[in-house]
């Protein structure tokens, strides 16, 4: 092949020098690339500053910020603010949301946590924590420092509930996110707990979701669901707790206890009550609302207050206790440990006027004190069942003022206490009623009118001298008697009602009660009255039976009637008999007291007249139980003329065994007396001192 | 050094697409029908232009994340010097060396190398015309194999889809260093190899 084989060339030149299309690449890859640069940098978002306490699983670069789990964030920075007291994240928003980010945005870093209602945020332990944001959907000033939450928020903005603030003494095993319920459904949950100031008073908000909310009003009550209540009653036993969650988490449930009452003003102030039977209770004993906290120091024996006791004035609650402690005077170390009593109280309630500051409110206060205004340890109820603090104005004020600054609250002056045992007292009195032998003396009494009727009925008895006869029918008639019957069953109706009326009393709050109590005291006094009137009449007949049985013309009663006097001679000679007078008036003397404090109680007239023939009524009792002791004689000699009477008789002969049956029938009733005799005898005081 | 006779000097023609020679003032190959033309007088903007065009996709190449590795729930981004730093942490000397070599080293010397036989051949120079021939053949060589990281990636990419415990996917990178490469086998394949004889100094040249 050489070049004539060849085509011939076209010889057109095609192009001259020039600039190359190709340019046009570097060009519009410069422009790209200027286009992205600006275009992201237009993007950016700018910088907000979160402050956190501790970084703890922040990672610059990594770490999200999310808005209702929507990425609209990242953490570019990490550093500390001025003296290292907290750790800053720099946050990049996006520049959408950036407008929304203003003053009311919040943030807070969410945690995966384990916890009684099971582990929340399960997907930062792989995915790592992240700061979690909210605002609402108005554009406001942009803001770009922030303070993050130290919890989740309790509510989001935009999240329809009310808020409200509950106030507990004991915070108990309530926690931030605990459960609010009602009716057992969770309509709500706790916010952080708080305590006040002074230390006595937890606060925390809670949020209830609507539209479980309009449920609330000034008639709400909550009380707190943790652990669970154990209730042994008439019906068995119950075990309660609203929740499993409440039961290791805590919890509240509201209800509204009473129908009525105003709608409330989101921040409304609840207190919690420990259970649903205080709840109920506080429906009827106004809440002390505005509260001013004050300090009294008594010496450690007077104190026997428990916390939470009520504070009255002029019989109206005004506060209650919420701190007691040992506490040292310092201005008189000597004294040694005394008992500082922390309580707060309405101002308002003790007739203290509507000050602006409570320095105003300190220095009407301290007047009120220089006046006479005193605080002491008092009893309450009928019989002094609770204690509580009484504020009161003394007539004779002894100059002491209102202690301001030794300690944070102020001192207010202490008066001896005011408490009566009379409670104690009465139960003690019951009891020993109830322990006396009455059924015994009731059953043998009885048997012994089995026995004397079997003896008068039997064939053999009728062959009998009639005068024996007639003695047998006196026998019987003695036994007999309604009075004995009545009198026991009135002793043992009076110790009945004696129990149920302490039992009243004891209960008993209002002057309804009292009443009742006053109602049933008398009927008891009825009973005992009946009881002591009915007694003589017995012993007049046992006295005429044995009158009877002296002059009857057995030879063989006259062998034993040495022994019947010496038995007499015994029992009279008996220690506890004479002890028995002074014992008694003793005895009266301090049931009177007892009575006085009663009457002091407040329901004056009707009380005291009750209380008086309550008075005579144990005095009664004593009476009787002096008289035992003769009746237990007579029984005693009666017993022994029947058996000097068996002696006549053959020992197979039908007389023979009715007597000897009637013989222990009798013996046995006198022991019995004999025994309610000794119960009294024994410590005469007991029956109504229980000493 | 051995007296080379280019073919321009004895008024001919070389086809670059078949290697047929043809009278310089042909237009188009007699046998493949390509444009003939015994110099390509734009070539050295061309080389110029793709070689810019590469060193500005090699920028975002460097700067942005190449892989971006997500391992339960956490996604970690690594740029081609922050993945070899790594590497290098991990004790994988070895890897991290081809990779250094691969996306750093290879690319670099290759703006070089065309920047140095562009410079070169536009003024008359003593360099042996074989040395300068050899280099813009491995140049070119190399070219296609510079692909290895996106190779790399692509195949980790494929491989590693499980989805919850752990997905690669390329980043923005890849993607910018691929053009990159692209552009600079352009840009080698603009230099016409025939001007480094054109002004070789010491041979009688008929311009
Ligand atoms: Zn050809």
């Amino acid at each position: 092949m050489n070049d004539e084989d060849l085509p011939e060339p076209e010889i057109t030149q095609r192009r001259g020098r020039g600039a190359s299309w190709v340019w046009l690449m570097p060009l519009l890859a410069l422009a790209i690339s200027i286009f992205v640069v600006v275009q992201s940098y237009r993007g950016q978002g700018p910088v907000i500053v979160v402050s956190l306490p501790s970084a703890s699983g922040i990672e610059a670069g990594e770490t999200p910020l999310r808005f209702r789990d929507v990425e609209v964030g990242i953490v570019e920075d990490l550093d500390f603010s001025e003296g290292f007291q907290a750790v800053e994240a720099h946050i990049r928003i996006d520049s959408e949301i950036a407008q929304y980010v203003d003053a009311e945005a919040e943030f807070w870093l969410v945690e995966p946590q384990v916890s009684a209602r099971g582990v929340t945020g399960l997907s930062t332990v792989l995915s790592g924590v992240y700061i979690e944001g909210t605002w609402d959907g108005e554009i406001g000033a942009f803001q770009d420092r922030f303070n993050a939450l130290e919890n989740t928020p309790l509510s989001r903005p935009g999240e329809a509930g009310t808020r409200v603030v509950l106030r507990s003494r004991d915070g108990g095993q309530l926690s931030a996110g605990a459960p609010v319920l009602f009716n057992g459904i969770e309509v709500g949950r706790l916010g952080e707990p708080e305590l006040s100031e002074n230390g006595t008073v937890i606060t925390m908000d809670a949020f209830i979701e609507a539209p479980h909310d309009a449920r609330l009003s000034t008639n709400t009550r909550f009380w707190d669901i943790s652990g669970i209540s154990v209730d042994l009653n008439t019906s068995g036993l119950s075990v309660n707790f609203e929740s499993l969650a409440s039961l290791v988490e805590g919890g509240v449930a509201f209800q509204a206890l009473v129908t009525g009452g105003e709608p409330i003003q989101p921040g409304q102030i609840f207190d919690v009550y420990s259970s649903r039977q205080d709840a109920q209770r506080s429906v009827f004993e106004a809440p002390v609302d505005q509260a001013l906290s004050l300090g009294v120091i008594m010496p450690a024996e007077d104190v026997r207050l428990v916390l939470g006791a009520l504070v009255r004035y002029g019989g109206i609650r005004v506060g209650e206790v919420t701190d007691i402690i040992g506490y040292t005077d310092p201005r008189a170390p000597e004294d040694g440990v005394q008992i500082l009593i922390t309580f707060s109280i309405s101002p308002s309630r003790i007739g203290l006027p509507d000050v602006a500051t409570v320095d105003d409110l300190l220095e009407v206060l301290a007047q009120r004190v220089e006046d006479g205004l005193r605080v002491r340890v008092s009893s309450e109820g009928l019989l002094g069942t609770s204690l509580i603090l009484e504020m009161f104005e003394d007539e004779d004020p002894d100059g002491q003022t209102l202690e301001t600054g030794l300690i944070d609250v102020p001192i207010i002056a202490a008066a001896p206490p005011n408490v009566t045992e009379a409670s104690a007292d009465l139960d003690a009195i019951v009891a020993r009623v109830a322990a006396l032998p009455i059924e015994d003396v009731m059953n043998a009494a009885i048997d012994a009118l089995d026995g004397i009727t079997m003896l008068s009925t039997g064939e053999d008895i009728r062959a009998l001298p009639t005068n024996l006869n007639a003695l047998v029918a006196e026998a019987r008639a003695v036994v007999a008697a309604e009075e004995i019957g009545t009198t026991l069953t009135n002793l043992s109706n009076a110790a009945e009602g004696l129990q149920g009326l302490v039992a009243r009393i004891t209960d008993s709050e209002g002057v309804a009660t009292t009443l009742t109590a006053l109602e049933a005291s008398d009927v008891i006094v009825a009973d005992l009255q009946t009881f002591t009137e009915g007694l003589p009449d017995v012993l007049t007949g046992i006295e005429t039976l044995v009158a009877q049985l002296d002059t009857a013309p057995v030879t063989a009663a006259a062998n034993s009637a040495d022994r019947v006097l010496q038995r007499i001679e015994t029992i009279l000679a008996a220690e506890e008999i004479e002890n028995l007078p002074a014992s008694l008036n003793t005895t009266l003397a301090e049931l009177s007291a007892i009575l006085s404090a009663l009457s002091e109680g407040g329901v004056a007239e009707n009380l005291s007249s009750t209380l008086a023939s309550a008075d005579t009524a144990f005095a009664s009792i004593q009476s009787a139980a002096e008289q035992v002791p003769a009746i237990v004689t007579r029984l005693d000699s009666l017993v022994a003329s029947l058996q000097g009477l068996a002696g006549d008789y053959d020992d197979d002969s039908t007389v023979y065994r009715d007597l000897r049956a009637a013989i222990a029938d009798i013996s046995q009733a006198a022991d019995a007396f004999r025994s309610l005799a000794r119960a009294i005898e024994r410590n005469p005081d007991s029956l109504i001192r229980g000493r | 050094m051995q007296r080379v006779i280019t073919a321009r000097e004895t008024g001919r023609v070389v086809c670059r697409s078949c290697s047929l020679v043809a009278p310089a003032k042909q237009m188009r190959c007699a046998r493949c029908n390509e444009w003939l033309q015994s110099r390509d007088a734009l070539s050295q903007q061309k080389v110029w232009a793709w070689l810019i065009v590469g060193l500005i996709a090699y920028i975002p190449a460097n700067l942005y994340a190449m892989l971006r590795t997500t391992q339960s729930f956490r996604t970690t981004e690594s740029t081609i010097v922050g993945g070899v730093v790594d590497l290098v942490h991990h004790g994988a000397y070895a890897v991290a060396i081809i990779v250094f070599v691969a996306s750093i080293v290879i690319p670099v010397g290759k703006f070089i190398v065309i920047a140095y036989l562009a410079i070169l051949t536009t003024r008359r120079h003593r360099t042996d015309p074989h040395r300068l021939l050899l280099l813009h053949e491995v140049v070119e060589f190399i070219g296609r194999w510079s692909m290895i990281d996106v190779f790399v990636v692509a195949i980790l990419t494929a491989l590693v889809q499980f989805d919850v415990l752990a997905t690669i996917n390329p980043g923005i990178a890849a993607v910018c260093f691929a053009l990159s490469v692209v552009f600079t086998m352009l840009a080698a394949q603009s230099f016409d190899s025939r001007q480094i004889w054109d002004r070789l100094e010491g041979k009688s040249n008929h311009e």
